[in-house]
């Protein structure tokens, strides 16, 4: 098989995980949170407006592992990358692997932040500014690692082998 | 059910930015008009995640990093629009406040009681026009790419970056002059110990994390979602349906939520660097 065709299949393969994996992760901490949420304003529904507005920011928050998954998978699937080498085939792959199992944890873990979030203002809602505070804090924080995982995913795509 | 003045205003106002999406975005007119971002239909993907159009030399002189001069022209017209609404939002301030000014006190009311909740009544006030500037800046420079023909700034790395590390500066400035030199530093051999230089790195590591994060966060979603729309155009032939509410799905509402965040972030930042 030639190079071309290689590097092709590696990038379709890579992209298909990277979404793939990079999905679950900002898909279970979302809906976490939704079901944090719906949960806080069936408790105390006065604090509705607080609590829609925390789960929103708070979950796109946690949506950015999964929209950098998506970037990642759209310049593997789109742009027809050419691999230089036989190591920047592989690169492809791995850079797949790598931003969408990068985007689990994040995922998940935002989501987390943004549930618990959502639930602490239903209980008292005059403390949503100090709440928001520190989830976002918190989840800036765990999402470094997202962050981790997509410059090593471009690494492998632009630098490594080529 | 009758509709007042400004509910009817509102309703047509409404219907004909749709439509004029809908025209410049979903139909073939689009392109052959020549007022949509890039020929939609077979287009060439290979630019994606490259910064816009640049200018590799000006007036002659070679510039070794070229000059992204789509990037900087939009940013221009978006501080002077932002000027432009200040000014004229403020220029003959009334008792009973106007449309437009009732709106500029709404937003700055509302970005006031935050900073207040979160740093203090005092310390707040102080933070408001800073974290507000960010908040509308890249909330219009957001919204300005549902316009056809005009791209975000903040589609490209560069500003992102630049806007991360402004507020990067603020908040180690502010933490510098409200707590001391010494307080500053000491934070970051926290907890203080026998393993405290392993600490100095973690820490020094987590600060330039947080910038990056901070920046390439609103990066990722502008440029994923201006991706997807071209992608998803391309495939589907442009139906006008999805095409139209995708781009107001991303330019408007994934732009004004990011927005929120970035600055809400900044706030944050600042925050706990002023705080105790």
């Amino acid at each position: 098989m030639d190079l071309a065709a290689l590097s092709q299949i590696a990038a379709v393969a890579g992209a298909a995980l990277c979404m793939g994996l990079g999905a679950i992760g900002a898909a279970v901490g979302e809906g976490y949170s939704a079901f944090k949420a719906v949960q806080a304003i069936a408790r105390q529904p006065r604090a509705s407006d607080e609590v829609v507005r925390l789960m929103l920011v708070g979950m796109a928050v946690a949506e950015s592992a999964g929209i950098f998954a998506l970037f990642i998978a759209i310049v593997l699937a789109m742009t027809n990358p050419q691999a230089a080498g036989i190591v920047q085939v592989g690169g492809f792959l791995a850079a797949g692997i790598c931003m969408g199992v990068g985007a689990l944890g994040p995922g998940i873990g935002a989501g987390l932040a943004a549930g618990s979030a959502c639930e602490g203002v239903g209980v008292i809602p005059e403390n949503n500014a100090l709440i928001m505070r520190t989830m976002l804090i918190g989840q800036a924080v765990s999402q470094s690692t997202a962050i981790y995982a997509l410059f090593v995913a471009m690494l492998l795509i632009f630098v490594v082998g080529g | 059910m009758k509709l007042t003045k400004a509910q009817k205003y509102g309703l047509w106002s409404g219907i004909a930015v749709l439509l004029l999406v809908w025209l410049a975005a979903a139909t073939p007119l689009g392109p052959a008009l020549g007022i949509v971002k890039a020929p939609l239909i077979g287009t060439d993907v290979s630019g994606i995640g490259e910064a816009p159009a640049k200018w590799r030399s000006i007036f002659g002189i070679e510039l070794p990093g070229g000059l992204n001069i789509v990037t900087m022209v939009m940013t221009w017209a978006i501080m002077g629009l932002i000027l432009f609404f200040g000014f004229s939002a403020t220029r003959r301030p009334r008792r009973v406040p106007g449309r437009l000014q009732l709106l500029f006190e709404m937003f700055v009311g509302f970005f006031d009681q935050i900073c207040a909740d979160s740093m203090g009544p005092q310390l707040g006030r102080k933070y408001v026009p800073f974290v507000a500037t960010i908040f509308i800046f890249v909330f219009i420079s957001n919204w300005i790419g549902v316009v056809p023909g005009l791209e975000e700034p903040t589609r490209d790395l560069n500003t992102c970056l630049g806007l991360g590390v402004i507020c990067f500066f603020v908040a180690h400035v502010s933490g510098i002059r409200y707590k001391g030199w010494k307080k500053y530093l000491l934070e970051y051999v926290e907890p203080v110990g026998p393993l405290s230089p392993f600490f100095l790195v973690i820490n020094v590591v987590g600060e330039i994390g947080k910038t990056l994060s901070h920046s390439i966060r609103l990066y990722g979603n502008v440029m994923g979602g201006a991706v997807l729309i071209l992608v998803i155009n391309q495939l589907s032939k442009q139906l006008p349906p999805l095409s139209l509410f995708l781009t107001l799905w991303f330019g408007l509402f994934v732009g004004l939520v990011q927005a929120f965040v970035f600055a809400m972030l900044a706030m944050t930042y600042i925050a706990v660097k002023v705080g105790d």
